[in-house]
This record gives C-alpha cells, structure tokens and sequence, in this order.
C-alpha cells in the first residue's frame, strides 16, 4: 500500500523536475535569442516564465524530492539504505549540483533585471546544466536498481551507474523534460495578461519547437525495452495486465502530444489556446504516470534486481527464514493484538505485515482478501508456498510452513468478516503437506540470476 | 573525547555530517528567527506603530526569507545523507515510528514557503492588520512544528528498543520527553542570535543607531536566552550524558563555546553601547557565533554516542558504515564539489559587481 503511495509522490515529483530541467533549456534558447537579435519580446517571456519556474520548482518541486525520500524510507530503508551505502558519493555530488541550482536560479531570480544579457545567459547555462546533471545523478542509482548489471559481479560503482538502462532513461527523460516544459510554457504564455494575442502566437510557435525532439522517443523507447531484462519486458509486452495498460497509456498520451506538435508546427497559423495547453498538459502528466508506474513496476519482484526482494528480504534470507521463521525475532508487538481471536491469526498478521504489507492490503486496495478469495484453502496453501511461481512478478515465501498456515488463515478469517471463534490448525499433515509445496517450489525466485 | 574511537573513515562521515549539519543550522536560524521576528513584529503593530528601524529589519527579512528557506532545505539534504551513512537503524527506526506525523513535515513546509512568498507580496500589504499578523503567526507556527518534529525524531532516534516497541505497540503519534521542551527552546531562542549577526550584515551601511540596538537587542536575547535554555536542558537530560559532557575533552569544547558566546555578547554590548556597526565588532560577534554553533552542534552528538552505543546494533552500525566506505565515487564528488564551490563564488562575485554597477 505504502508503495502505491511513494508511485503517486513520485509521478507528481518526477513531472515537476522534468519541468524544471526542460525549463532551464527552454530559457537558454529564449535568453539567446534576446542577446543575439534583441528580442525584447523572448526578453519579456523569459522574465515572466522564470517566475513560474521558481514558484513551482523550488518550492513544491524541492520540497516532492525530499517527500521522496522520506517517502522511500517508510517503504524500504533497507532499500535507501542500501542506496545510500553504495552510491553516498554520487548523491553528495547531485547535492553540489542542487546548491548551483539554488544559487544561479535565485540570482537570477532577484537580480535578472539589472544584469546583463551575457551575464543572465550565464546564469541560465549554470541553471540549466545544474537542473539536467541532478536528473544525470539520479538516473543512474535509479537505473541501477532495475538494471544493476556489471555491478553483480564486481561490485563497482561505476559498472552499477553506467548500466544497461542507464542512457536510454537518461535520454528519453531529457526529452520528456523538454516536451514538459514547452507545453507548461505554453500554458504560462496564454494565462499572461502582458502578452497580445499576436505575441501568444510567435512565442507558443517557439516554444513547440522543443517538442520537435519528441519524435525521437519511440527509438529512446524502443532501446530501453530492448536493454531490459527478458522478464521485466515480458509485464509490458502483455504479461502484466496493468503494467501493459500503463506502458500504452504513457505511449498513446506521448503519441497524442507528438501528433498536436507536429500539426502545430507545420501549420504556421495553428495556435493553442490555454484550455489545449492545459489538456495537453495533463496528457504529459498522464504519460509521466504511465512511465513511472512502468519503471516502478518492472522491477518486481526486486527493489534492487537479483539483491533485495520488494518486501525487503534478500535473496540469501529467504532460506534461513524457512528454517527460523521470518517474525522469530520481530521485537515489534501488534497493534491491537486482541482484535485476533488465536495465537495463530496473530502470527498470520505479522507475517502479513512483515511480508506482504508493502504491496497489499487485507481488505482494501489490491487487498489479499479480494486477489485470493476465492481459493480453496488448499490452493492458498500451495499459492503462496510457491509464490513466485504463482505470479512471477511476486518473491518467494520466506518463512517456516507454521508462519504460511497462519497467513492462510488469517486470509480466511478476513474474507469471513473476522468470525469472533477462529480455530487453530492442528493438524501436522497439512504443517508437512506446506513443507513439502515449498520444497518443490524452491527458494529462488522466477527471475533470480542463473548461477554464474 | 566521544567519538575518536571510531575508525578514521566513519570520523570523515561524522566530520561531514557535523559541518553540513552547522550549515543546515545557520541557514534554519536565518529562516526561524526571521519568522520569530516578524510574527512579533506583526502582532506589535496590532496595538502600535513601528519605528523606521523595525521597518527596515522587518523589510529585510521578509525580502529574503524564502531564499533562505531554500537554502536551508538545499542545506539540510547534505547531512541527511551522513546520518543516514552513520546511523542508518536508529533514524530509519524514529521515521518510521513517527509515520504521519514526521512526514506532516512536507505538506506543512511547502504550505510555509508559498506563504513567505504572499508575506512580501504587495497584495498581503494591502490586506487588515490582523490578516498580515495571521499569516506571519501562521508562518512562525509552521517553523516551530518543523523545528519540533526534528527535535523529536532525533530524541526518539536515541530511545531504547523497549521504548520503540512501547511506541509501536500504543500506536503513538508524538514522542514528548522532559528533553523534548528545552532542547527545542535551546534551538528556537539561539535561532535569534545568529539571525542579528545576518541582519547586521544586510543592513550594515544603512544602519541607524536605533537599528544597531534593535539588533543587539534580538542578539542578546538569543545568546542570554539560549544559555538560560541550556541549563534547563541540562536538568533534563540523562545522567550519563551529563557525566559524558563533564569529561576533560568534551568540557573543553562547552568551554570554547562558551568563549565564543561570550565574544559574541560584549560585541553586541560594545556595539549596542555606541549606537554604531563597527566592522571589526561586527566581525568578533560573527566569529564568536562561528565558533559556538559548531560547539554546540559537537555537543548534540554527546548526547546521541552516550545512547547509541549501548544498543545491539551499534558496532553492527559502525563496521557498515566502514564497509560502505570503499565503495568508489569520492573523487568525483570532491572534484564536483570544489567546481561547483568555484562557479557558485564566480555567480556571486559577477552578480554583486553588476548590481553595484547599476545602483
Ligand atoms: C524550516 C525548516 C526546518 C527547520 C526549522 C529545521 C530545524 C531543525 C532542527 C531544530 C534540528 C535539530 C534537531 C535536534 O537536534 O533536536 C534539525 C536537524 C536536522 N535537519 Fe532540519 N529543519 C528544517 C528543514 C530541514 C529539511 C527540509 C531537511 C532535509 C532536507 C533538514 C535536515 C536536517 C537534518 C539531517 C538534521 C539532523 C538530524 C539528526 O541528526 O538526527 N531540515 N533541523
């Protein structure tokens, strides 16, 4: 559930420093423009567009970053903390680029009007390269975590930055980020008083020239599906229902926007108007919702691919909880241990909370009542024993036959609305029956490493 | 001295943590002392005018209050990398503890930015009295739940696993301990102090006489009312820190404090005395203010090693964090760092000399 949470955080926070990376290009071309013909007019655009930049960006888009991260930790600080441990450097380096970023945007911000067109140029460079090398940083411990590659085997930070995924995300994203900020800009443009309608025109003209690049995207986008690993493309070709519907939202949106951008741009009396551009808008949005449920999604049932299950278990864990249990040592009691009318359904809560919590809920959205309800009681005992077989896209169970027994029947007390009498299983044939699922199923998972 | 038995690549982290750590508290004291200061400005003008001097001090502040938001915020994600790399379990542990409430944090602050913004707005300006005082109130309240939320995930970062387990199981959603109240004074009213070194800074060719006592009254108030506020942490804290905090080493570094503190105050008595910002006493107040801040932010430390390393987890921690070292990656960051240092000195030089040169 919680994951759900840092994917909505994410989409929302991923859009808006698109917006700033593209926003710092899209003001280099407009400044330039002004000192190299004297464009008062690109001057003007430039001057009011910037405002809309540090409102948005350094205040929500800052501030969503953080919210990230704090985010991340409350589903995964085995997760960050992994993160953190390897790549600290690098995202000390992306925090020096954030001080530029900080540095060159505010004095652009508070002194724009008295400096010079060399030096305002300036400042937008500094601005802008400082915007695009924090996407630089970050796209590569985030391509990692899909795509660690080389890094598997020698452990290098540099085999892990530089992975298979590492230019392709990079590169599509700069264009996403190029797309995001001339369809804002065109917004920003029809929502300004100050500007005719004529001027509206020549400048919503201009700034669709960014997204021209656009039409690179579906070879960006095709190489990133190319570079991933066979299993994760298999989601988005069709193996995951929702994964697929997203991919296609992301495409047909981006589609959609290309199509109005090359209408526009070669149609010179075309213009968009403020409703459009806020449509289009929220076609971008969409497509930034669709690929980064995609990025999110192909990664199961990793956070760091071959390393570290989604629920925060590694791979080398799940047979030692097998044999010891994995909530032996949980030093955390129930909320509300009273609610659960046996021993066992105690122990099923914390298995849930230790092992499935990150991803379902009981009852509510994608809730384990609803995804296995209808099965028998024996189905869900051979389901989740080999889990990973049942959806690839899940991690092995990690825990002792008693710790599966109890999550089973805590399935089935919920989906009977929480019975006040629940008995506990005694019955040693089916503890052994479980065992025996579970050695058939395995401890690795469907798309673990083949051995080296 | 604590700390100094740690292996020498954990002392590098806890080194960068601590002087990231005091750039985050400078740059939040700018931010929760301006705050302070134009609430009760604001309220004040509800029963009474102010003189020019408040007006320009008031003037200022707003100006660049939500830069030095910004930069506090931009500040604050460099040593939350390093606690991270240093006590990954206990911080992780008090986030997760504290769930909604910690991550309240966020939506409160983005709400407080685009406030600061309306503050200096011309718009605000022309609003009652009484909806100016609202927002600037507002804005301090925000401040202070932030400043709170720190100071109580950091104090439940150092709680026993039995105290972790008790919060869990209540469901808790505040930590409040007898540290909690004047630890958070001892940030909160401190914030004052460097704020008037700052201010004196910005208004310095333009200071009046009145402004000068203005600002040395803000000062004093700072430096006197933190020193009260430490004794009353001292009451509260644990035992065992207190002994900590009394062994030769670490009672040096409350002593150098304490000098520094103390140049701080007869600067801002001299100045207040004379009416005027003399250069070199402005200098002393500000070196005063840089050698107690670090101080105490060595200080806040004591306070974390007497608790953590007690835990199971501690030597666990420490070889981690040793481990996590060789991994690869600091030649970059020092290369981009000191880059970076250098375009941001050029930015700044260039800008000032054009601003100069159109004024
Ligand atoms: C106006 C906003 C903020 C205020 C008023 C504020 C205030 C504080 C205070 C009072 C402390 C000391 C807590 C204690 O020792 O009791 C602190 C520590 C800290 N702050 Fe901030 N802070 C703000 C924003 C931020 C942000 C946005 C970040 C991160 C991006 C941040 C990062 C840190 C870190 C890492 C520490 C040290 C935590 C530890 O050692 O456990 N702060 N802050």
């Amino acid at each position: 559930m919680k994951g759900m949470v840092i994917g909505g955080l994410g989409i929302f926070h991923v859009f808006l420093a698109q917006f700033a990376i593209g926003g710092g290009m899209l003001l280099c071309y407009f400044q330039w423009r002004d000192n190299r013909y004297g464009d008062t007019l690109a001057r003007r655009f430039v001057d009011g567009y910037f405002r809309w930049l540090v409102l948005v960006s350094f205040v929500t888009g800052a501030l969503t970053g953080v919210a990230m991260w704090f985010t991340t930790i409350q589903v995964s600080p085995r997760t960050i903390g992994m993160m953190v441990d390897e790549f600290h450097w690098l995202w000390a380096t992306e925090w020096t680029f954030f001080c530029l970023e900080v540095a060159s945007g505010y004095a652009f911000y508070r002194y724009a009007k008295v400096l010079d067109g060399r030096t305002r140029l300036a400042l937008l460079v500094l601005y802008a390269i400082a915007a695009w090398m924090s996407l630089f940083w970050i796209n590569g411990i985030l391509s990692w975590q899909l795509t660690p590659g080389g890094w598997l085997d020698d452990g290098s930070v540099w085999s892990g930055f530089f992975n298979a995924t590492f230019w392709p995300s990079l590169i599509y994203r700069t264009l996403a980020s190029m797309a995001i900020a001339a369809l804002v800009a065109a917004v920003v443009v029809n929502l300004a008083p100050s500007f005719d309608q004529e001027e509206k025109l020549t400048l919503v003209r201009r700034v669709f020239w960014f997204l021209a690049p656009m039409a690179l995207m579906p070879i960006i986008g095709g190489w990133f599906l190319a570079v991933l690993p066979e299993d994760s493309r298999g989601w988005v070709m069709g193996g995951s229902i929702a994964m697929t519907l997203f991919f296609a939202l992301g495409a047909a949106s981006s589609l959609l926007i290309g199509a109005y951008a090359f209408a526009m741009l070669v149609k010179p009396r075309l213009f968009v108007n403020g409703a459009t551009a806020a449509l289009l808008c929220a076609l971008a949005f969409g497509a930034t919702a669709g690929g980064e449920f995609v990025r999110e999604g192909v990664r199961k049932p990793y956070t760091v691919r071959h390393t570290l299950y989604s629920n925060s278990i590694t791979e080398d864990e799940v047979a030692h909880f097998r044999e010891v249990g994995s909530v032996t040592n949980d030093p955390y009691p129930l909320v509300a241990p009273e609610q659960y009318p046996s021993d066992q359904l105690g122990l099923g809560a914390k298995v849930f909370r230790m092992q499935c919590g990150i991803c379902h809920t009981i009852d509510g959205a994608n809730g384990l009542v609803h995804l296995a309800g209808t099965w028998s009681v024996d189905q869900l005992r051979l389901n989740i024993a080999q889990l990973q077989h049942t959806k690839p896209f899940m991690p092995p169970f990690a825990g002792t036959p008693e710790e599966l027994e109890a999550l089973v029947q805590l399935i089935r007390w919920e989906g009977e609305h929480r019975p006040e009498q629940w008995g506990e299983t005694s019955d040693p044939a089916v503890l052994e029956g479980i065992a025996e699922y579970m050695k058939a199923a395995g401890t690795q998972s469907m798309v673990s490493r083949p051995e080296q | 001295m604590f700390a100094l038995d740690l292996p020498t690549e954990n002392l590098l982290y806890l080194v960068l943590y601590l002087v990231t750590l005091v750039l985050h508290v400078v740059a939040m004291n700018y931010v929760v002392g301006g705050a302070m200061v134009l609430a009760g400005a604001a309220v004040y003008r509800l029963v009474g005018n102010y003189c020019d001097a408040t007006r320009s001090i008031v003037a200022v502040i707003k100006d660049w209050l939500p830069l030095a938001l910004g930069v506090t915020i931009t500040l604050g994600v460099a040593p939350i990398l390093f606690v991270q790399m240093l006590y990954k379990h206990a911080f992780y542990t008090a986030n997760l503890l504290l769930f909604h409430r910690w991550m309240a944090i966020l939506p409160v602050l983005i709400v407080a930015f685009y406030l600061l913004y309306l503050q200096k707005s011309e718009w605000l300006e022309r609003r009652a009295q009484v909806v100016r005082a609202a927002v600037a109130v507002g804005v301090l309240a925000m401040f202070l739940f932030v400043a709170w939320s720190w100071s109580e995930n950091h104090l439940l970062s150092l709680a026993s696993q039995q105290q972790w387990t008790e919060h869990y199981a209540q469901g808790r959603m505040w930590y409040l301990t007898s540290e909690t109240f004047p630890r958070l004074s001892l940030w909160m009213i401190g914030s004052l102090a460097t704020l008037s070194v700052i201010v004196a800074w910005q208004l310095r060719s333009q200071a009046s006489s009145t402004t000068v006592h203005r600002l040395a009254l803000i000062g004093l108030c700072g430096a006197i009312g933190s020193v009260v506020a430490a004794g009353w942490y001292w009451l509260a804290l644990p035992g065992a820190v207190r002994t900590a905090i009394g062994e030769s080493a670490n009672l040096v570094v409350v002593i150098v404090g304490g000098l520094g503190l103390a140049a701080f105050v007869a600067a801002w008595v001299k100045m207040a005395r004379s009416g005027r910002m003399e250069a070199r006493l402005l200098w002393l107040a500000t070196v005063g203010l840089a050698i107690a801040i670090p101080c105490a932010t060595l200080l806040r430390e004591v306070r974390r090693y007497v608790a953590l390393t007690e835990v199971d987890h501690w030597q666990p921690a420490v070889a981690a964090t040793q481990e996590s070292a060789q991994f690869g990656g600091f030649g970059v960051f020092l290369l981009f760092f000191v880059a970076n240092v250098l375009v941001i000195g050029w930015i700044i030089r260039r800008v000032s000399q054009q601003v100069k040169h159109a004024s």
